[in-house]
C-alpha cells in the first residue's frame, strides 16, 4: 500500500468492514468457513471464484441480505448513505422508463435526484437516447448501465456491494466503470464486486479468492 | 451465550437435550402403556351408563384429552418458535417442527371421535357447532404450517422453513383467540346444534377413567414429539457433520 | 420522516405506474368473482328466495378467494426482477414501505371488487347492497393485509396458491364471520363494530409482521 493510501486510511473516520468467522452453506454445500477479512474505507476488493463457488452468497451476506451459518460481518451501515448494492438482477421494473426507474431508486435511497441530474447520470453511460424508453425495450447490457447510473447520482453510500457489474458492457463502459470505481474509493468508499475478467484498475485491488486472501 | 445463565438452558444444547430425552423415553412410553391401557379398560367396561347419553359417550375418554392435546401443542409450537426466533437456537426450532405432526394427529383424533360421538348420540355424522367447527380450523393450521415448512425448505437446509414455520406459528397463536371467539360468536348467531358434552355431570367412576385416559394420552404425545425431535436433531447433525469433513 | 415519506410514496407510484400499465392483470379476479357468482344458481337453483338468503356468504366468500388470486403478484414480481432486494436494503422504514405497497395493492384489488360487489348482489337479488359493499369496504383491506402475510411466508415456496389458500383462509374466517354478519339485513351493530377493530388491529400488527417477515425468510 502506498503512504498516499495510508494516510487516507488513517484520516478515514468510518469503521472498516469486517467479516469475522463468515461460514455459509447452500443446501448441503459448504460454501466457505471462518472466513475472516478487514476491509478499510478507500480499498477495493475483488472476490474472485468459479461460477457458484459462493462470491455472490458472501456479497448477499454483506448486504443482509443472507442469513451466515456462523459468524458475523460488521462495519455495514444500513441507514441513509450506507450501502448501495447492485445484484445479478438489475432491480428495474420493466413497464417503466429508465429514468422513471431511476428516480424512484434514488427516492427509495433517500438521495435527491432531479430530472436533469438523472438524465446527466444516464447520458454518462451513453443511455441519453434511451432514457424515456420502458426499460423492457432495452438490451441486457442498456438494462445494466440503467443500473449502474445509480452510482452516478448525487450522495453516493460508501459501501459499494457490486456483483458482476462488468458483466454486459462494452469496452470503453467497463474502462468508465473502473474509473469510477476508482474515484470513489479515492473520496474514502468501499466497494466490494466480483468479476470473470481482470478489471482495467490503476491500482491493484486486494482479491479475494475463496480459500485463500492475497493482497 | 453466556454460560452464566440458569442451568435449564444447558438443555438448548443438542448433546444435554440427547441425554435428557434418552432417560425420558422409556418412562414416558411405558406410563403411556399403563396409564392409558388401564383408563381405557375402565372407561370401556367399569364405568357406567349414562343416564342421557348410552354407552356411546365413552368416546369422550379419548375425545377431550385429545382436544386439550391438539390445543396445547399448537401453544407450544408456537413457544419454541418465539425461543427459535429470538435466541436462534436449532434446537427451539426441531422441537417446534417435532409437535407439528402430533398436534395435528390429535386434532384429526378430536375430529374423528366428535363425529364418532356425534352419529348414535344425534344422528348427523358432523355438526357445525363452535367446538367441531374450531376443532377443525386448528386441524387446517396444522396442515397449513407442515405444508409451509415442507414447502419452504432448501434441501438439506431447514433454516428458511424453520424461520416461515415460526412466524406462522406465531401468528397463528395470536389469531387463534380470535378464531375461536369468531366462531363462537358465529356458533350462537345462528343458535346451531350443540354438541357440547360439557353439559353432563361427570360422576366419579367416570372421572378416574378420563383422568387416566389424559395421563396416558399426555405421556404418548411427549413421548412421540421427543422421538421425533431427536430424529431431526439427528439429521440436521449429520449435515453439519458431513460439511466440517468437507471443509 | 420526510424522506421516508417520499421514499414511501415513490415506491407506491412505481407500483400504480407499473401496475397500470399492465392492466390485463388487474382484470382477473374480477372475473373470477363475475363466473364464481354466476355457478351458484347453476349449481343450485335459481331459486331467487333462496339465492338472496344466501347471498351475503356467498359474495363473502367469493371475495376471500379472488383475493386469494390476486396476492402472489404483491411480492412475487418484486422478487423476480430484483427490486423487492432493493426496497428492502433502502434506509427507511420497512413497514411504512410496506404500508404503501399493500395500499396500492388494496386499491388495485380490493377497492375494484367492493366497487363490483352491488352489481354481484343484485345477481343474487340482494337489495340491500350498501350493507355488502360497506361491509366489504371494511373486509377487503384486512383480506389483503393478511394476504400479505402468507404471501411473504410462501413467497420461496415451491408450492402454489393451495399452499397460500390453506394458510390463509383459516387465518381469514374471523373477517370472513363478522363481514358476512355484517352484510346480513338486520344484523345489528356488533359485527360492524368486530370487523372495525380488526381492521385497526390488522393496519397496526401486520405491515409490520411482514416487514420482520421479509427479512427472514428472503435469504
Amino acid at each position: 500500500m502506498s503512504l498516499a493510501h495510508t494516510a487516507q486510511t488513517l484520516a478515514a473516520p468510518r469503521p472498516p468492514l469486517a467479516l469475522r468467522g463468515l461460514t455459509q452453506a447452500h443446501g448441503e454445500r459448504l460454501l466457505f468457513a471462518e472466513l475472516e477479512l478487514l476491509l478499510q474505507p478507500g480499498e477495493l476488493l475483488w472476490v474472485q471464484g468459479a461460477n457458484g463457488s459462493g462470491k455472490t452468497s458472501l456479497l448477499r451476506l454483506i448486504c443482509g441480505l443472507a442469513q451466515p451459518w456462523a459468524g458475523r460481518v460488521e462495519g455495514v451501515e444500513h441507514a441513509k448513505g450506507g450501502l448501495l448494492y447492485i445484484g445479478h438482477l438489475p432491480g428495474l421494473k420493466g413497464s417503466l422508463s429508465a429514468l422513471e426507474n431511476l428516480q424512484a431508486a434514488a427516492a427509495l435511497e433517500g438521495r435527491p435526484c432531479d430530472g436533469a441530474q438523472a438524465r446527466t447520470a444516464l447520458a454518462a453511460w451513453g443511455l441519453a437516447e434511451q432514457v424515456d424508453l420502458r426499460v423492457d425495450q432495452l438490451s441486457q447490457g442498456q438494462a445494466r448501465r440503467v443500473a449502474l447510473a445509480r452510482l452516478l447520482l448525487p450522495e453516493p453510500p460508501r459501501l459499494w456491494v457490486l456483483d458482476e457489474p462488468f458483466a454486459a458492457l462494452d469496452e470503453a463502459s467497463v474502462r468508465q466503470l473502473a474509473q469510477r470505481l476508482e474515484a470513489h474509493a479515492e473520496l474514502g468508499g468501499t466497494v466490494v464486486f466480483t468479476s470473470h475478467l481482470a478489471p482495467p484498475l490503476q491500482r491493484a485491488p486486494r482479491t479475494l479468492r475463496f480459500g485463500a486472501l492475497s493482497n | 451465550m453466556s454460560t452464566a445463565l440458569h442451568p435449564f438452558w444447558r438443555y438448548a444444547s443438542p448433546p444435554q437435550f440427547l441425554q435428557l430425552s434418552g432417560t425420558l423415553l422409556p418412562l414416558l412410553w411405558a406410563v403411556a402403556a399403563l396409564l392409558g391401557l388401564s383408563g381405557l379398560a375402565l372407561g370401556l367396561f367399569w364405568a357406567p351408563t349414562d343416564a342421557q347419553q348410552g354407552e356411546a359417550y365413552r368416546i369422550l375418554f379419548l375425545h377431550v384429552p385429545a382436544a386439550w392435546i391438539a390445543m396445547v401443542c399448537y401453544g407450544a409450537m408456537a413457544l419454541w418458535a418465539l425461543l427459535g426466533l429470538s435466541l436462534g437456537t436449532h434446537l427451539s426450532f426441531v422441537l417446534m417442527r417435532a409437535l407439528a405432526p402430533t398436534g395435528a394427529l390429535f386434532a384429526f383424533l378430536t375430529l374423528w371421535t366428535g363425529a364418532l360421538w356425534g352419529r348414535p348420540t344425534w344422528g348427523v355424522w358432523w355438526v357445525w357447532d363452535a367446538r367441531l367447527s374450531s376443532a377443525l380450523l386448528l386441524f387446517l393450521l396444522y396442515l397449513g404450517f407442515i405444508g409451509l415448512t415442507a414447502a419452504v425448505d432448501r434441501p438439506q437446509d431447514p433454516r428458511r422453513g424453520d424461520r416461515a414455520g415460526a412466524l406462522l406459528a406465531l401468528v397463528g397463536v395470536l389469531n387463534l383467540p380470535v378464531l375461536y371467539f369468531s366462531v363462537q360468536w358465529w356458533s350462537t348467531l345462528h343458535q346451531g346444534a350443540s354438541l357440547s358434552p360439557a353439559g353432563s355431570r361427570m360422576a366419579p367412576s367416570m372421572l378416574v377413567p378420563l383422568l387416566l385416559c389424559t395421563a396416558g394420552l399426555w405421556a404418548y404425545a411427549a413421548a412421540a414429539v421427543l422421538s421425533r425431535a431427536r430424529l431431526l436433531l439427528a439429521e440436521r447433525q449429520a449435515v453439519q457433520a458431513r460439511w466440517r469433513a468437507a471443509a | 420522516m420526510a424522506t421516508a415519506l417520499h421514499a414511501a410514496s415513490a415506491l407506491a407510484r412505481r407500483d400504480l405506474r407499473a401496475a397500470l400499465r399492465q392492466p390485463g392483470e388487474l382484470l382477473a379476479p374480477l372475473g373470477f368473482a363475475l363466473v364464481v357468482v354466476a355457478l351458484f344458481p347453476l349449481g343450485l337453483a335459481p331459486d331467487a328466495a333462496l339465492l338472496r338468503q344466501l347471498a351475503p356468504g356467498l359474495l363473502w366468500v367469493v371475495a376471500l378467494l379472488a383475493s386469494l388470486l390476486a396476492l402472489p403478484r404483491l411480492f412475487a414480481a418484486d422478487l423476480a426482477d430484483g427490486t423487492l432486494e432493493q426496497w428492502l436494503l433502502a434506509p427507511q422504514p420497512r413497514a411504512l414501505l410496506v404500508l404503501a405497497k399493500l395500499a396500492v395493492h388494496w386499491l388495485l384489488t380490493g377497492l375494484p371488487l367492493v366497487l363490483l360487489a352491488p352489481l354481484l348482489g343484485l345477481l343474487l337479488g340482494l337489495e340491500q347492497v350498501g350493507a355488502l359493499a360497506l361491509s366489504l369496504l371494511l373486509g377487503t383491506p384486512l383480506l389483503s393485509l393478511l394476504g400479505a402475510l402468507g404471501a411473504v411466508l410462501t413467497l420461496q415456496a415451491r408450492a402454489g396458491t393451495g399452499l397460500l389458500a390453506l394458510l390463509l383462509l383459516p387465518l381469514e374466517v374471523p373477517v370472513l364471520v363478522f363481514g358476512s354478519a355484517a352484510a346480513q339485513p338486520g344484523s345489528g351493530a356488533a359485527p360492524w363494530y368486530l370487523l372495525a377493530a380488526l381492521l385497526a388491529a390488522g393496519l397496526a400488527l401486520t405491515p409490520w409482521a411482514c416487514a420482520a417477515a421479509l427479512s427472514l425468510t428472503l435469504d
